[in-house]
Formats: structure tokens, C-alpha cells, sequence
């Protein structure tokens, strides 16, 4: 608890120092220094609140208009925070490094402000047990967020982007106001509330309210609140923009740890309420949607960290399949299906918070040797950037669900959830499940198309522009936390039976006997790793066998087969946009236009091209209904005359009317 | 430590050498339906055993990733043959859910075959590799439902108890669902292995090539490997689709050998395919593997209660 406290408190006093020096260096240094303190004194607790659970909790006394506070850790406060910690240090450090040639142009003061800020918020919400505390929390992670992705406030894009994403997260908080706000509210929420509670609203207007509040209610408040900073469609429609527009060790913490907090809301809500089998179906329809949305999304982007934005929707998706067969197996008493489907989403998202901060690592890693987000004017760049390349391909590989990275083992836990709910006598899961194992396996398959055309567009070939000449590998303070991540993401492949274990052992106070059920779960994971091994062993030996092959013979270059054609140059190679278009045609239906394509035109054509760029229906969507929502508020302009005499006709004419329905 | 079918080593070994020969058979097929004599049956021996003893040519824009292409495209296959039962009987390790392993590691061999072909900078090996990761889609798909199907019908969660449980009375029982999956199954099975209507392992046209037009680049012990990987996951996949399609059991060593004369069978009906039917359009293929996707979708929801 301590150790607690304190990480709370190096939090601030960093998000503080950071303001203080006039030097940049000293600035960003103390600012990085005091997070990633902050985060290895989290740490200690939340590792042992996941060893064992742990009975402290820390009151913080507020001035009375607020009332008490408390934080606490539990196993499922700590699984999540535990990872979020270790990518919020090593955030830290990529960004010390990222923002190095930043000097001079801006101050180093506000950015690691609003990191530490961000960093305590994010704490704040894994660990709050009071609603008000987290609304705060939540508050502080949305506008500190906020000022991180606007740092590059001179591009007019990234401000634009600041904007959606500022008005989606404020759509999404109001929500959860009232989510926490409601009459006797508690976090995380306890069932029944609302009834009964002296003094409270619900007391008052029992008699006409009808007393509690349904819990569905908690759960479609907790559904939207949360669900737009997790990603879900159509909620998440800031998401493709402010992911891109933020600076990359921004993008990794938002993408890697901020959308699991929309995640953990709604889980909390389904562990703590009992759900009824709606909760599941809307929650699997949403999440299926959502994660075919992002992967057929993603297909037809051609700018990499905007790609990896709609593959953060995808990943988001999966996460709340696996909340929604956790949910049902709750509401229908099958406690395999409940247990099996809340770890698949707790073991996913752990690992796609390696993978994808790795990920966007390397997207700000190539952006900051090339100066370039276009993948279809890169290429050849991982003779330049071998360490960026290869930690690329790790994280690829793990993004893609491919053995033996941890990516495999979460979606072999949601896979074998589904089909256990297949095949449980309970006919009610037979379709979540179907539904369930076709999108997994269908954004599996098309991670894989999308991930190999995003590596080899980048990373092998020839360059196609002058923009790769200069790379450079990145410094060691950037290539660090990239190498430490690549480690992990096979480490977490190997050792996932114990990953899942932790998981299930947190679940263990909601869903007893969590870990006898998954017992069988374990095993087999076990036994999976054992053929990762085999599968790496296979591959040394390979390996030595054609070194040994080709010991001595007569091993030369030449040109690149093409066709007889012996003069290749670089831009006769496939791009991206070119590669995955076939492909993202196939789901033109709910993508809309997939790219931009100049046809060979005339007698003599000249120049044709396709990029590709999927268009964003869901925030054209929504800036249509706001734009009709304010035509149709317009006319409500004819009431607002400005006239002190008619606002007084207005007070009249009402008086006169509630005396004449009192007097009926 | 997992528990381990230490007998499946020499289910395994007959597979490891047996697996060229299914191209061999396949080639006499087609030749006896053309009338021709043929290569020797032991042809892809012969190749292989050449290709070995050769250095190796490599492009000037490759890197690292181009020969782990080959290495890691025969790793997975063989480790998906550990996994693959043959005649119903286990594989050397089966575990609940063995089937996303399986599918995983073929899907990871793709992977790199497919970032090894990008690497070569042509615009040939381009165009292959995203031909073959847009078809890989659907074929996965089709494999995983019709392979889950397989699980509902026979309550199992692994492949080798799926298929150690499928006997005539469960045909009997199951008809109707069994032959769409093996149907799925089998034009999974064309495809992944890049035989016609969807591939056609002979042309010499680059434009219409998928899989042979990734491969152009690699040579000597590199392609050697994707060649026997070739047959190593021809072999696994005909392995299952036979333990489905040959119900009948008995002993160790009649199963095995009911397996062994299945995949054989298989073989000669992959060959009566390539003699009988010219090869896609393209751009028809994905409807052919969306349709092996429908197939199997449909003996899920005949299994519905």
C-alpha cells in the first residue's frame, strides 16, 4: 500500500518537476525519470496483488463537497494494471528518445506533464472503488490524453483530429456520469442499487420510478461510456483518428493500455452485475462487428500507423468477444464458458498491449529515420533498420495470432471458449459461439494479409523513394524498449499457461472454481508450448542443415527474377495499396470505397495509380447526424426571440397551463 | 512435460518418406489419363536428392528474411504433421484445441513464404503473395468451421480424438454433415496445396501463377526445402481429410495402414481432378473457396439443436 502511494505520488511530483527546468533535457529527463520510477513502484503491488490477493486499501481523505476516496487492487485491477505499468516505463523511455529533435522547437515541460498525468489516471482507474473517483480519474486520463495526441498542433490534421477525439470522449463520459451518479451508485457497481437507499432519488421518486433500477440500464450506460474509449463500433470513431495523429510512444500507451480502461469498465460491470443473456449477444454482435470492421479497415489503409489504429478496433473487438461469452456463460450458469471466456479476454489483452505498442515503436521508429507515413514510398528498409525491422516482424507475427507468439495462445483460448459453448448442452450459446469463432478466425486470417503486406512494403524489397536513403537506426533509448517488447511477445507464447493461470486465479472471487475449470485449458497450452519449442528446434535444425548444405559450394547474387527482364527497378514492386486490394475489395460491401484509383485514360495514357484508403463511414455517419440533429434544433430557434416580454408570456402561458392541468 | 504418443514417430516417419510420392502418383495419374507414359513415380526424389547437392543463387535486394522463407515454411509443416493423426490415430501430441495449432501453423508458413517473396522486390512475387494471402482467407475459414463441425458431430475437442471417434456408425448417424465437411475440406486441401481448379503447379506463365510464382526466386537446398514442405503439408492435410473419409479402424497398425492407403487414394483423386478439369479464372477462385466456406457453415448448422 506504500509502494502504492507512493507510485501515485512519483506520478505527480514528475507530472510537476517536468514544468520546473528551463532546459529541455533536464525537463524531459526528469519527466521520464519520475514515470518510469512511478511505474517500477506500482509495479511491486500490483505484482503481488496478482500472486495473491491482497487486503489494503488506500483512503485518500478529500475535502468534504467530495467525500472519501479509495483505491484497492484486486486480481483483475492487477492483470490489468501490471502490463499497463511496464508499457507506460517503457512509453516513457521510446519517448525520452522520440522527442529528442524536438529541442528547440517546443518545451519538454507540458508534453511530460500530461504524461505523468496521464500515467496517474490510468492507475487511478485500474485501482478506484468509488465512482466519483474514478469519473475524476477518467477525466484527467481523457484530457491529458487529449493534449498528448494535439502535440503537433501546427498540422491542422492533427488538430482535427484533437477535436473528434476530444467530442467522442466527452459523448462517451456523459454516459458514465451518469452511470456514476445514479442514486446510491458504487464502483464497481453492486446489483439491486438504486433501491432502498435513504435519501437517495430513487427513495424519493420510488413510488413513481418503480424502485431499483433495472440493471440493464448500469450495463447500456456502462456499454457506451466505455465502449467508445475501447474502440467499439460505431462508438469508436476517434480512434483511426487521434491513434495516428498522437506521437508514437502516445499511440503505444493509448493504443496498448488506454483502450483496455473502456475494457475493464465493462468487464467490471459484468463481474460484479449478473448479466442476462442479452448483455452477451449485444456484446458479441458489437464486438464481431467491430472487429471485422477494423480488420476490413485496416486492409485499405496505406498510411502504417493509421493502419494500426483500425487494427487496435479489431483487437478491441476480439477483447469483447470474449466479454460477451463470458457473459453469457454467467447469465445461462455455465461456468466453463464464463471463466474461459473472461481469461481469453484478459490473456489478449495483455498481449496485444506488447504487440501493439511494439508495433507503434516501430511505426514512430521508421517515421522518425524516414519522415515518412506512406508504406507505398518506403521499402528495403530493414538493411537500414535491422532492429526496427525484426522487432516488426516479432510484433507482426504476434498481431496475426501465429504461433508461437503470445497473439496464438489468446485467440486459442477464445477459440476453445467458443467451441466448448458449441458443444455445452446449453442450445443457447450454439450461435454467440459460431459467431464468435468465425470472427475470430476470419480477423486471424485477414491480420495475416494485412501484417505481411505491411512488413514487406516496409521492410523488404528495394526502396521506392529517396525518403529511405538516410534512415538510420533509431538511438539506443528508442531501440531499448523496442528489444524489451520483442522479447516478451514470444516469452508470452512460451509461458502462456502461466499467463492464463493468473488469469483465471483473478477471476476466482466471480467466477468460483475459475481455475479448476480452466484446469484443462492449462494443460493444453502446456502442450502447445512444448510444440512451439519443437516448432523453433525444427527451425535450428533447418538452419544448421543448410548451412552445412552450403558450406563451400557456389553460393552467388544476380538481379531479381522477373520475367527474363533483367534491368528491375524498384518501382515495378507491389505497394501496399496494390497488395491488399484484391483482398479488400472482397469486403467492399461494409467498408464502402476501399481506394483511390486513376484508370489509364485516352489514346496515350500517361500516369495510373491506386492508393488505397478506406473511407471512415462511421464518422461520416455521425457527422451527418450531428449536421441533421442541428438542422432539426434549428427550428427551435423561432422560441429563442431575445425579447424579455416574450420570455415572460413564455413563464405566463406555462403558469397558466400547469394551473389549468392542476385545477382538471 | 505433455503426454506424449511416442508410437506416432513412426506413423510420423512413414509420412516423412512417403510424402514425395504423392506427387509422383498424382503426375502418373495425369499421364495415364493423357496417354502418355510418364515420369518415374519416384520423380520428386530424384529432384530433391539434386536440388540438395546444389549451391545457391540469391537476389541483390534480399535480406535475412528471404532464406527464412523456406526454413520456417518446412518447420511449420513439420510441426503440423505432429500434430495430424493419421487412420485415427494420434499424432505424436494432441491436446483440446489442437486444430487452431494447426491451422496456425500453416497459416504461419504462409506468412513467411509470403515475406520471403516480397523481399525479392519483383512485382511477380508480389502479385503471388497477395493472391495467396486473399485466398488463404476464405480456405482458412472453410478449414477451421468444417474441422469445428467435425468436433460437434463426434464431441471432441482435439483432431486425433475427433477422428479416433469417427467410425461407420457415426458416418451412419452423420451423413449428410460429414460429406459436406470432407467436401470442404478436400477443396481446402486444393488449395492450400496449389493444385487445380485453383493453382496450377505447371503453367509457366508468371501472371497466372500463385504459389510456384512466389517461389520463383528461391533455388538449390532453399528450394529443396519448399518442395519436400510441399509435400510434407500435402501429406498432413490428406492424412485427416483420409482418417474422415476412411471410417474404418481395427489395430495400430491396420488403421495406420487403412490411413496410409487413403492418403495414397487421395493422391490418385487430386490427379483424376487435375485431368478432368482445367484450371479458375481467378478471379473465381475466392467464389470456389467462399463456397468451401458455405459448405462447411452448412454442416454447422446442421448440427444445430
Amino acid at each position: 500500500m506504500t509502494l502504492f502511494a507512493a507510485c501515485l505520488a512519483c506520478f505527480l511530483i514528475g507530472a510537476l518537476a517536468a514544468l520546473l527546468p528551463r532546459s529541455y533535457r533536464a525537463a524531459s529527463a526528469l519527466g521520464a525519470g519520475f514515470a518510469v520510477l512511478g511505474c517500477l513502484l506500482g509495479l511491486v503491488p500490483a505484482v503481488q496483488a496478482l500472486i495473491s490477493p491482497q487486503d489494503w486499501t488506500l483512503a485518500i481523505a478529500w475535502p468534504p463537497p467530495w467525500g472519501l476516496g479509495t483505491l484497492a487492487l484486486d486480481g483483475v485491477s492487477a492483470l490489468f494494471l501490471t502490463p499497463a505499468l511496464v508499457l507506460i516505463a517503457l512509453g516513457a523511455v521510446y519517448g525520452r528518445g522520440y522527442m529528442a529533435n524536438m529541442e528547440g522547437r517546443r518545451k519538454a515541460g507540458p508534453p511530460w506533464f500530461f504524461y505523468n498525468i496521464l500515467a496517474a489516471a490510468i492507475t487511478g482507474v485500474f485501482s478506484a472503488r468509488d465512482p466519483l473517483l474514478l469519473l475524476l480519474s477518467w477525466e484527467a486520463m481523457a484530457l491529458s490524453s487529449y493534449f498528448l495526441v494535439c502535440l503537433e498542433d501546427g498540422d491542422g490534421a492533427v488538430r482535427r483530429a484533437g477535436r473528434i477525439y476530444l467530442v467522442a470522449s466527452h459523448l462517451g463520459a456523459a454516459f458514465l456520469l451518469v452511470l456514476c451518479l445514479l442514486p446510491g451508485a458504487a464502483w464497481p457497481p453492486v446489483a439491486g442499487q438504486g433501491f432502498g437507499v435513504p435519501g437517495s432519488a430513487a427513495a424519493v421518486f420510488g413510488a413513481a420510478g418503480g424502485g431499483a433500477i433495472p440493471a440493464g440500464i448500469f450495463f447500456l450506460l456502462a456499454l457506451v461510456g466505455f465502449g467508445s474509449k475501447a474502440g467499439l463500433a460505431p462508438l469508436g470513431v476517434w480512434l483511426p483518428e487521434a491513434h495516428p495523429a498522437a506521437p508514437s510512444h502516445v499511440s503505444a500507451v493509448l493504443s496498448g493500455v488506454m483502450i483496455k480502461t473502456g475494457v475493464y469498465g465493462i468487464m467490471r460491470v459484468l463481474l460484479a452485475l449478473q448479466p442476462e443473456p442479452w448483455w452477451g449477444w449485444t456484446l458479441i454482435a458489437m464486438g464481431g462487428v467491430t472487429a471485422v470492421l477494423g480488420v476490413a479497415g485496416a486492409l485499405g489503409q496505406s498510411e502504417l500507423k493509421r493502419l494500426l489504429a483500425w487494427s487496435s478496433m479489431e483487437n478491441a473487438g476480439l477483447m469483447l468477444l470474449g466479454l460477451g461469452l463470458g457473459a453469457l456463460g454467467r447469465a445461462q450458469g455455465v461456468p466453463l464458458v464464463a471463466a474461459l471466456g473472461f481469461a481469453a479476454a484478459l490473456v489478449h489483452m495483455v498481449n496485444h498491449g506488447v504487440f501493439k505498442s511494439l508495433l507503434f515503436f516501430c511505426a514512430g521508429s521508421v517515421l522518425h529515420a524516414t519522415g515518412e507515413r506512406r508504406m507505398d514510398q518506403l521499402g528495403g528498409v530493414l538493411g537500414r533498420m535491422p532492429v526496427t525491422g525484426g522487432t516488426f516482424l516479432v510484433a507482426a507475427l504476434g498481431i496475426c495470432g501465429l504461433p508461437p507468439m503470445g497473439g496464438f495462445a489468446s485467440e486459442l483460448v477464445l477459440g476453445l471458449c467458443a467451441i466448448k459453448g458449441l458443444l455445452m448442452p446449453a442450445a443457447s450459446l450454439d450461435i454467440p459461439s459460431l459467431a464468435t469463432l468465425a470472427a475470430l478466425v476470419l480477423c486471424a486470417a485477414m491480420a495475416a494479409a494485412v501484417f505481411v503486406g505491411a512488413f514487406g512494403t516496409i521492410f523488404l524489397g528495394a526502396a521506392r523513394s529517396h525518403a529511405v536513403d538516410h534512415a538510420h537506426e533509431s538511438p539506443a533509448s528508442m531501440r531499448a524498449p523496442m528489444l524489451i517488447l520483442a522479447v516478451l511477445a514470444p516469452l508470452l507464447g512460451l509461458l502462456s499457461p502461466l499467463l492464463l493461470e493468473t488469469a483465471l486465479r483473478a477471476l476466482e472471487p466471480h467466477v468460483p472454481g475459475a481455475s479448476s475449470l480452466g484446469a484443462p485449458m492449462v494443460a493444453a497450452l502446456t502442450t502447445a508450448a512444448w510444440v512451439f519449442g519443437l516448432l523453433l528446434a525444427v527451425l535450428a535444425g533447418l538452419y544448421a542443415l543448410r548451412r552445412a548444405l552450403l558450406r563451400g559450394r557456389d553460393v552467388r547474387t544476380g538481379p531479381t527474377w522477373d520475367c527474363g527482364y533483367a534491368a528491375p527497378t524498384a518501382r515495378i514492386q507491389y505497394t501496399y495499396s496494390s497488395f491488399a486490394q484484391p483482398l479488400a475489395e472482397m469486403f467492399q460491401a461494409i467498408t464502402g470505397r476501399t481506394g483511390s484509383m486513376t484508370r489509364p485514360w485516352g489514346l496515350f495514357p500517361a500516369r495510373a495509380g491506386y492508393v488505397a484508403e478506406t473511407e471512415d463511414r462511421i464518422l461520416q455517419g455521425f457527422l451527418a447526424l450531428f449536421g441533421f440533429v442541428d438542422a432539426k434544433l434549428e427550428a427551435m430557434h423561432r422560441l429563442q426571440q431575445g425579447q424579455v416580454h416574450v420570455y415572460v408570456l413564455y413563464i405566463a402561458a406555462t403558469l397558466v397551463g400547469l394551473l389549468a392541468w392542476g385545477l382538471w | 512435460m505433455p503426454a506424449i504418443h511416442w508410437d506416432a514417430l513412426w506413423r510420423m516417419a512413414v509420412g516423412i518418406l512417403l510424402c514425395p510420392l504423392l506427387f509422383g502418383i498424382i503426375n502418373r495419374v495425369k499421364a495415364k489419363f493423357a496417354g502418355r507414359t510418364g515420369q518415374p513415380l519416384l520423380q520428386t526424389y530424384f529432384d530433391l536428392a539434386r536440388l540438395l547437392r546444389k549451391g545457391a543463387v540469391y537476389s541483390h535486394t534480399t535480406s535475412w528474411v528471404f532464406p527464412l522463407g523456406p526454413m520456417l515454411g518446412l518447420a511449420c509443416a513439420l510441426a503440423a504433421l505432429c500434430l495430424a493423426p493419421l487412420g485415427g490415430q494420434p499424432g505424436l501430441v494432441s491436446f483440446e484445441g489442437d486444430l487452431f495449432l494447426f491451422a496456425g501453423l500453416s497459416s504461419l508458413g504462409r506468412f513467411a513464404t509470403a515475406a520471403a517473396a516480397l523481399d525479392t522486390g519483383s512485382s511477380f512475387e508480389g502479385m503471388g503473395a497477395s493472391r495467396e494471402m486473399q485466398f488463404a482467407v476464405p480456405a482458412e475459414l472453410a478449414q477451421i468451421l468444417g474441422l469445428v463441425a467435425l468436433a460437434q458431430a463426434t464431441g471432441a475437442y482435439s483432431l486425433a480424438e475427433m477422428l479416433a471417434r469417427l467410425d461407420l456408425a457415426r458416418w451412419q448417424a452423420f451423413g449428410p454433415v460429414l460429406a459436406l465437411t470432407a467436401t470442404a475440406l478436400f477443396l481446402v486441401l486444393l488449395a492450400e496445396t496449389c493444385r487445380i481448379p485453383v493453382d496450377d503447379p505447371n503453367t509457366h506463365l508468371e501472371l497466372t501463377m500463385i504459389h510456384e510464382v512466389m517461389v520463383l526466386d528461391h533455388s538449390g537446398p532453399d528450394f529443396a526445402f519448399i518442395l519436400y514442405g510441399q509435400g510434407v503439408k500435402m501429406w498432413t492435410l490428406c492424412a485427416i481429410l483420409a482418417g474422415l473419409l476412411v471410417p474404418l479402424r481395427g489395430d495400430a497398425l491396420a488403421a495406420a495402414g487403412f490411413g496410409v492407403l487413403g492418403v495414397l487414394g487421395l493422391a490418385v483423386i487430386i490427379g483424376i481432378v487435375e485431368s478432368s478439369m482445367a484450371r479458375l479464372r481467378l478471379l473465381l477462385v475466392p467464389r470456389l473457396l467462399v463456397g468451401a466456406t458455405a459448405l462447411s457453415g452448412l454442416a454447422l448448422i446442421l448440427l444445430l439443436r
